[in-house]
């Protein structure tokens, strides 16, 4: 408490010093934010070796991860001021503050082992740094390339999705679920504070993670409703399972809890809608799925993404019809791949400069993609951009085995899955 | 002493039996989702309400009599509005005029309520006459406005109203009116044959109903445009080519034939209990009046029917093996 008074303080007298003197408040917080992560990356080397020492105790650890807590809400509260401020350059801000949040996610992943409520903890942070990305189209802060390179473990990485691919498998092993409540009243009948959140238990789940921090953002969401006109979010990171919410007085039978159900897959995301139903609640998902469209309409409007009002099915009539459906597939997601290639720095994809191995580039992208978007991964995957990793990392392995996933080529893949 | 032990011991059983028994019958009926010990349903009592002829005095003065209900708030007061709003815009289609004034912002300012006394509205309106619409005022009067408990809700409101021009000279050039007495009754009870057909699970008659088979009107793009009796396609997770049809009934609920020819009741989200995934791109709506006259099949019914059947779903998603 006295700490966040001290720091709302300095706030403040950063913002009259810089009005004062006429000096634009992002040239003298960035650096600040830039200080700070130099900071966070040092202090993570430090706990690494701290970690790995025999005489380490959990005490000295805490103390580490503390330290990197602070430096991270310092960099969150610069970008949010930032933000509110309206200064037109944000991306440098999120940039840092997504990177500040994975690098704590980095840091709870190396004590997760010790104790599985850290998987979780690194989750929150995953997710929070990812959603920075979620209503923009450049590319999220774990694709680029770092400032600084980091050392985990014998290893230098110059990208943190390397750093996650090579240690957070384990995040796959949660769903992130966005609760959007809306529609509730003033008179909706609902004791929040007799509300549970439970998880259907199964001999299925192989590693107990855990889901703490679950009931307590959902009960804040229920009663920050009341308070925003209706409506209130908040996103929760969840093992594979189901779960419901479900009062604790079972004032109400059992078949109320089908209501609230929430049905998790590891690895995907989840948006659920919260309404009042009579005399209790329901959760529905916002189903968010879209079968791909090879037609035409696709390469002919590039540029709109949204639906364009035909009827589905007389779309789909005519692709089941046609008999020599995979090779129309590929050739429309090769031109669509050339017409994109326009759009991203192509030159910093492989060496695709001469026509025909631009063309050979295409047609394995081409492939790749299909299989992708035919498959599970498509409707499963919890974020495009996750997903054109994934598929860039296997264009990269096909075309160019043992050299480094490019980030224009990740830019290009989100490109073209955000137009089929 | 015995004796009366097992006489106290049937009493006591009695005595829980009906406070049991009590409770459950305040809960739903999960054997018909339309029947209740208490209350009837709106549109019986509409239906009964709307037999009432229009009043000489009125029909001498070229008044028309409509109706309407709400049932859809869980307040008095808003069900009136609505209840007002939807009699007041019947008026207006009898008569094949636009409105000139914001109907709604004007019932919101001085809401009728079963209790108070605004019974009167006054309204601009437009007359569809050559070459250009003709503004005249249009009286309207509550003659009754009830709140009703009902099965689809306890707060639920009927209304009866009768309008008419201010000036004889409107009255003179104005198309001539249609007396029908509420659409939305109609359409009312076209939905509850519906969701009855649902509940007996008669998928194929409930597709021949909405007519889910003919060619689309309205194509919407999001979950926030879906009205009831709108259809959309779902696909197999693991075979994306093999596709069943879905129909929305509200609320986020909705109702699909899974893979096995079960027909059940969903939410959003629980189609992937049976490896089922919903198209965004196929929402069509083929009956345009449930959404032209803002329908909503009543919370409580809809409450009942996926509560129903609930008991019948797994209560974890398939395993579709690994997932990157």
């Amino acid at each position: 408490m006295r700490n966040w008074l001290i720091w709302s303080w300095l706030f403040l007298l950063i913002l009259t010093c810089s009005s004062v003197w006429g000096q634009p408040l992002d040239r003298i917080l960035i650096p600040q934010m830039e200080n700070y992560e130099s900071d966070i990356q040092n202090t993570y080397r430090e706990y690494q070796k701290i970690y790995y020492e025999k005489k380490s105790s959990l005490a000295e650890l805490r103390a580490f991860e503390d330290i990197i807590s602070i430096y991270v809400s310092q960099i969150l509260e610069i970008d949010e001021t930032l933000s509110l401020s309206g200064f037109g350059e944000l991306e440098t801000p999120r940039d840092i503050a997504a990177r500040a949040l994975i690098y704590r996610a980095l840091i709870y992943l190396e004590k997760a082992p010790l104790n599985l409520e850290y998987y979780e903890k690194a989750c929150y942070d995953y997710y929070r740094a990812l959603s920075m990305f979620d209503d923009v189209d450049t590319i999220p802060a774990i694709f680029k390339r770092l400032p600084n390179t980091i050392l985990v473990g014998a290893r230098e990485f110059n990208r943190l999705i390397d750093v996650i691919d090579h240690k957070g498998s384990e995040l796959y092993a949660f769903g992130k679920v966005d609760l959007n409540l809306r529609n509730f009243k003033i008179t909706s009948n609902l004791d929040i504070d007799d509300l549970e959140f439970v998880r259907v238990e199964s001999p299925v789940d192989k590693k107990k993670y855990t889901y703490n921090s679950a009931e307590k953002l959902i009960k804040e969401t229920f009663k920050n409703v009341l308070m925003n006109d209706g409506k209130s979010s908040t996103f929760l990171a969840l093992p594979e399972g189901s779960y419901f919410i479900r009062p604790k007085t079972h004032n109400k039978t059992s078949r109320y809890t089908h209501l609230s159900a929430l049905y998790i897959r590891a690895n995907q995301q989840h948006d659920y809608i919260v309404e009042p139903l009579v005399d209790w609640f329901i959760m529905y998902e916002n189903p968010g799925t879209k079968r791909p469209r090879f037609t035409k309409s696709n390469i002919d409007n590039l540029s709109s993404i949204k639906g364009n009002g035909n009827d589905p099915k007389q779309g789909m009539k005519s692709k089941h019809s046609n008999k020599n459906d995979a090779m129309e597939k590929l050739i429309f997601l090769s031109e669509i791949i050339n017409s994109c290639l326009e759009k991203v720095d192509s030159n910093l994809i492989f060496n695709i400069k001469d026509p025909w191995i631009r063309n050979k580039f295409a047609n394995t992208a081409a492939e790749v993609i299909c299989t992708h978007v035919e498959t599970l991964n498509y409707h499963n995957c919890w974020s495009k951009w996750m997903l054109s990793w994934i598929i860039a990392k296997e264009i990269t392995q096909k075309f160019s085995p043992d050299t480094e996933v490019p980030t224009e080529l990740i830019k290009l893949v989100y490109i073209c899955l955000k137009n089929i | 002493m015995k004796k009366y032990g097992k006489f106290i011991c049937c009493l006591i059983y009695l005595f829980t039996f009906i406070n049991l028994s009590g409770l459950v019958a305040q809960e739903i009926n999960f054997d018909n989702c339309w029947r209740s010990q208490h209350y009837p349903t709106l549109l019986d009592t509409m239906l009964k309400v709307m037999n009432v002829p229009i009043e000489d005095e009125y029909k001498q003065h070229d008044f028309i009599q409509t109706f309407g209900c709400a049932y859809e708030e869980d307040d008095i007061e808003q069900n009136s509005i609505r209840a007002v709003y939807r009699a007041i815009i019947q008026s207006i289609r009898n008569r094949k005029l636009s409105l000139r004034d914001d109907l709604d912002r004007i019932l919101e300012t001085k809401p009728p309520r079963p209790d108070n006394l605004a019974r009167e509205y006054s309204i601009y309106v437009n007359i569809p006459t050559q070459p250009e619409p003709k503004a005249a005022r249009y009286e309207i009067k509550i003659l009754n406005l009830e709140a009703v408990p009902t099965i689809e809700s306890e707060k639920a409101v009927w209304t009866r109203i009768v309008t008419r021009y201010a000036y004889k000279e409107d009255f003179n050039i104005a198309p001539i009116a249609e007396l029908t007495p509420s659409e939305f009754v109609k359409v009312m009870e076209d939905a509850q044959l519906i969701l009855k057909a649902l509940e007996r699970k008669k998928f194929s008659k409930l597709k021949k109903m909405l007519l889910v088979e003919n060619e689309a009107i309205v194509f919407p793009r999001s979950i926030e445009e879906l009205k009831f009796g709108d259809s959309m396609s779902l696909f197999n997770e693991v075979d994306p080519d093999n596709i069943s049809p879905g129909i929305y009934l509200g609320k986020g609920l909705f109702t699909c034939n899974t893979y096995n020819q079960d027909v059940v009741i969903c939410k959003f989200g629980e189609e992937r209990l049976f490896g089922l995934r919903i198209d965004t791109n196929s929402f069509r709506r083929t009956i345009p009046y449930y959404a032209e006259l803002n329908y909503h099949p009543p919370e409580s019914i809809l409450q009942c029917l996926f509560l129903k059947f609930c008991h019948e779903k797994p209560t974890r998603l398939p395993n579709l093996g690994s997932i990157r």
